[in-house]
């Protein structure tokens, strides 16, 4: 069943339907938040939260507009909410969370996928974009929408969401690999000189 | 790295080369080292990315059930 006949039967009533949307889009709703606050908890009641308001919006939600794209501003919104009072009531990254554990293994986050070393940077790094590069990078390579759809969902020509984008990735670039930048400007350098001595 | 050279090389990350941008590139990317290096910097920062992720617990859709069961039902 589509998005579009769900969301029918949801509106006349049949309420039931709604899981389906919910198993559909909970991986990737929860992975935004993820990839946007760094904390999964956050991330958990941000979706739970994005369906609850979609669930209550679906009276009027215009069934000419997709349901998946209606749902990712929903959820966006939501985390940029909640990132803007997160200097007030904020809950530490994943991040900081595991620095403070004791290395008692029962402790650590018993649902992460991937721990290791390079996704824990990684995230680090995506965490450090500023808000509308990261949102514009999440949405083009976490969740591997068009830069079409990620303009419809952010409400932001897709050129700029394409430069966001390429900043985000540049900025990305050089703050996981400074060295090897380094090693090029001291190449550069030292051809440079080489020149001038010739 | 010239401004045109940046965008060709994040364009064809995003696969939206043609043919013949794509010998072009592939040219540039032969002769500037330092081009080389930088694309495949960022090859690997988008294939990284992928690995940023958590599972859904499995509780969240019943969770969220019963989260709109407490609201009125929508009505059209």
């Amino acid at each position: 069943m589509d998005d579009s006949t769900i969301v029918g039967k949801c509106q006349t009533g049949q309420a039931e339907f709604y899981g389906q949307l919910v198993d559909k889009y909970s991986a990737r709703i929860i992975n935004l938040g993820y990839a946007m606050m760094g904390n999964r908890h956050d991330a958990e009641d941000v979706a739970q939260e994005a369906f609850v308001r979609a669930y209550k919006g679906l009276a009027k939600f215009q069934k000419k507009a997709k349901f998946s794209s209606w749902l990712y501003q929903i959820a966006l919104n939501l985390c940029k909410d909640h990132l803007k009072a997160k200097s007030r009531h904020a809950r530490p990254t994943d991040e900081e969370q595991m620095a403070n554990l004791d290395g008692n293994p029962k402790d650590q986050a018993p649902r992460m996928i991937i721990q290791d070393e390079l996704s824990g940077k990684m995230r680090e790094a995506i965490n450090k974009l500023p808000v509308l590069y990261r949102e514009s990078f999440v949405l083009r390579h976490l969740q591997g929408l068009e830069y079409e759809d990620v303009s419809t969902i952010t409400n932001v020509p897709a050129d700029t969401v394409r430069v966001r984008a390429y900043r985000a990735r540049e900025m990305l670039r050089e703050s996981l690999a400074p060295n090897v930048d380094t090693f090029w400007r001291e190449k550069a350098a030292k051809e440079k000189g080489k020149g001038k001595k010739e | 790295m010239k401004k045109d050279d940046k965008r060709l090389l994040h364009r064809a990350l995003d696969g939206e080369v043609n043919q013949s941008e794509t010998k072009r590139l592939q040219q540039k990317l032969e002769a500037d080292g330092r081009m080389r290096s930088e694309y495949e910097q960022l090859k690997k920062v988008v294939k990284d990315t992928t690995r940023v992720r958590v599972e859904v617990p499995p509780d969240f859709t019943k969770k969220v059930l019963e989260e709109t069961r407490r609201i009125k039902r929508p009505k059209p």
